[in-house]
């Protein structure tokens, strides 16, 4: 199934541009009218003296979100695919590929937050992105796939059907910055990302899937039986995003202050670890802002924006790959920088975010293990 | 490492079992388990079949199982996975004993046995780098410090529990997961979940694994009656509206034999506890997400009936009945129904209760 991607981007910005704000009257305060709509994103507040989270409308913006993600990671998988095989029939130069890879990864990174549902049950985390890798697990499936002839490896069922290692992002980074020969493996590769990407798509959105089991929470539901149980496995999982930054992307790069790790940063080869960062940070606050939205109340939601944008801000003023930065006093200090931001910002979501869609954080016997 | 014969360690050490308290000088309790109080405390908690806290003990952060020493009164908290650290506490001071770090590359998965002799700890470990299961071996007469491991026989390695002949069965879930990802499972297209028996010395004498159709059913927990025979907790990872049993059973020398129950589906696609009564007559299974607990014939496996229990968690043998840890107490009975112990404190149960068997 392919994702219809156009028209829900074009609804969504016309949504985000005509909206003007609502009013009611305001009982608590007569003559100060009681917004109950944003005037930048036309969605409802925090239903104003209603008393309770609307669980049913952010489980529908945040589908909404998560449609236009797993939808963009399947359109600019297609585009990888073309592009390689562009590249390797000798129409474009490499720059051409390289700037889709980049962009493939990045729409790749806000879907990262998201290892529940589809991801999880088909694998993908690692098949499309294999990190960490200590073991050069990469490097030894890549080896197989380069032994097979070229026609086979232009296939994506053939990549398929190899180890995890080389199936991913990572694979293709790494004959993009090594000595190997890329083509027709990028290809494979490629095709098989479009496949994986396509197969989650449809397992969200597809006939019985996760959505839709979303959609129907209740008692006989085999996963959620409450509406609010979504919104909790959504947060929990901006939470996991923010907490996989801090801890693994930032973390493991910085290492200890006697010795950092260059070559732990996630894409350290062709140097978009930063831009990977970034991407997951707008992911996470594309689902605040359009998902959780008018179910925050405006002045947490004004919080939040800003400390999204000092985060954002710190990861911009960094001025080198993540694994140069963490090599010099300087650069250390402004990635040990972001990583304090972005610690505040989980405490901060926590603070002024998980309370207003009734979260708690805590323990819970249903959480089985 | 000499791996043959490694858990052997020669005669029982009943001196050093004077010089420690006893489990009658920890107040006697019957069960073990983890729990939680508001703000997120986090407690060890003794309980007697009457249901009374006979002590809790502040552990550093969740704790999932505990394993309690054979004689002397002391017990072993596990952090619920991936945790890095176990609490080894004297039950009758409530002082901290030891400390177990997973060493580098390692963490907890939440459970652990003792050998017959109370020498040597037992803790399934994730070697997550590799991946593979592992056991961690620490000497419990020695500070319980590390010193070594062996193979788990599988990915995933959950519950381990000693056996009547002194060997280990070990619940290999098959669930691949790594601490940069949290709790999520990053192998379910290809996950194989198998249960491993380990001889007394920690030698693999026998592996049993799920057929294609049941490969998706992680065993996680498990439970045994004196001839050996093993009792499973299954956790479904496959489609969920896929109607699957949830509980399992297995006699060495034989296939895995699954166990349907009209009520499996209240359940979630995931069952907690497992335990066979004493007398062998019932199983009770339950499942903590669908707030549930299923009833089994201990003999023949035939469903008996289901009950709505929130937040049912562990179950232990109680008499020839069972104890239920659930939201505001213990439920003490089986499938013909039972008392409810009411348990003041504000706890919440963490999902396994810990029988303790005087050694």
């Amino acid at each position: 199934m392919t994702p219809k991607l156009t028209s829900t981007a074009l609804v969504l910005s016309l949504m985000a541009g005509g909206v003007q704000a609502q009013s009611i009257a305001n009982p608590d305060a007569p003559g100060v009218p009681l917004e109950t709509h944003s005037e930048e994103t036309g969605l409802p507040y925090f239903a104003p003296g209603r008393g309770e989270i609307d669980h049913d409308a952010i489980r529908r913006r945040v589908l909404t979100v998560f449609e236009r993600q797993f939808g963009a990671f399947a359109n600019e998988t297609q585009k990888l695919t073309d592009a390689a095989e562009a590249y390797c029939a000798g129409t474009t130069d490499i720059e051409a590929f390289k700037d889709q890879f980049r962009a493939t990864w990045l729409a790749w990174a806000p879907l990262d937050s998201y290892q529940f549902g589809p991801i999880e049950a088909q694998g993908a985390a690692l098949t499309v992105n294999f990190w960490p890798d200590k073991k050069n697990f990469v490097g030894r499936a890549l080896r197989d796939l380069l032994n097979k002839t070229p026609e086979e490896q232009a296939q994506a069922s053939v990549v398929g059907g190899l180890s995890v290692g080389a199936q991913g992002l990572p694979a293709i980074e790494m004959l993009l910055f090594s000595d190997a020969q890329e083509c027709p493996a990028i290809i494979g590769i490629s095709g098989n990302l479009h496949q994986i990407a396509l197969s989650l798509y449809d397992g969200w959105f597809g006939e019985y899937g996760w959505a839709e089991l979303a959609r129907t929470a209740g008692p006989d539901n085999p996963v959620y039986l409450q509406d609010a149980e979504f919104t909790k496995v959504v947060y929990t999982a901006l939470d996991f995003g923010l907490t996989r930054i801090a801890d693994t992307r930032l973390g493991r790069p910085l290492g200890t202050f006697e010795r950092s790790n260059p070559t732990q940063a996630e894409a350290w080869r062709s140097g978009l670890t930063n831009d990977i960062i970034h991407a997951q940070l707008d992911g996470i606050e594309e689902v605040v802002r359009d998902g959780f939205a008018g179910d925050v109340t405006e002045t947490n939601r004004s919080w939040i924006y800003k400390v999204f944008d000092q985060t954002e801000g710190r990861v911009d003023a960094i001025g080198s790959p993540i694994s140069e930065a963490v090599q010099d006093p300087m650069g250390r200090m402004r990635v040990e920088g972001l990583q304090s931001k972005v610690l505040y910002l989980i405490n901060e979501m926590d603070q002024e975010i998980g309370p207003n869609l009734g979260v708690e954080t805590g323990f819970s016997a249903a959480d089985g293990d | 490492m000499k791996r043959r014969h490694f858990l052997i360690t020669g005669a029982a050490g009943a001196a050093m079992s004077l010089a420690r308290p006893t489990w009658a000088m920890a107040g006697a309790p019957a069960y073990l388990t983890a729990a939680s109080k508001a703000g997120n405390s986090t407690w060890l908690v003794g309980l007697t079949e009457a249901g009374d806290v006979v002590f809790e003990l502040p552990i550093p952060s969740r704790g999932h199982a505990a394993a309690a020493h054979p004689y002397r009164a002391e017990a072993v908290a596990f952090a619920r996975r991936p945790g890095r650290f176990a609490v080894v506490l004297d039950c009758a001071t409530g002082k901290e004993i030891a400390r177990l770090d997973s060493p580098e590359g390692r963490h907890f998965y939440g459970h652990g046995a003792f050998t017959a002799d109370g020498k040597l700890l037992l803790t399934t470990e994730n070697a997550y780098e590799i991946p593979a299961g592992k056991l961690g071996v620490w000497d419990a007469e020695d500070g319980y410090k590390r010193i070594g491991e062996i193979s788990s026989g599988g990915i995933g390695p959950h519950e381990m529990i000693r056996l009547n002949d002194g060997g280990f069965a070990v619940a290999n879930g098959g669930m691949q997961t790594h601490p940069d990802y949290e709790r999520a499972v990053l192998n379910i297209p290809t996950m194989q979940p198998n249960l491993t028996y380990l001889d007394a010395a920690g030698e693999i004498i026998d592996q049993v694994e799920p057929p294609t159709d049941m490969r998706l059913n992680s065993i996680r927990h498990i439970a045994a009656d004196a001839s050996g025979r093993v009792v499973i907790a299954l956790q479904w990872q496959g489609n969920p509206l896929a109607p699957v049993p949830l509980m399992a059973s297995h006699r060495r020398g034989e296939e895995l034999t699954f166990f349907n129950h009209p009520e499996t589906a209240k359940l979630k696609q995931y069952a907690g506890s497992i335990a066979i009564s004493a007398d062998g007559s019932e199983i009770a299974m339950t499942g903590p997400k669908g707030g549930h607990v299923l009833f089994f014939d201990g003999v023949t496996g035939a469903p008996i009936n289901g009950r709505a229990l929130p937040e049912a968690s562990g179950v232990a043998q109680f008499g020839d009945r069972f104890a239920i840890t659930l939201a505001g107490g213990l439920l003490e009975g089986g499938a013909d129904g039972g008392n409810m112990v009411e348990i003041g404190g504000g706890y919440s149960w963490d999902n396994h209760l810990v029988s303790i068997r005087q050694g």
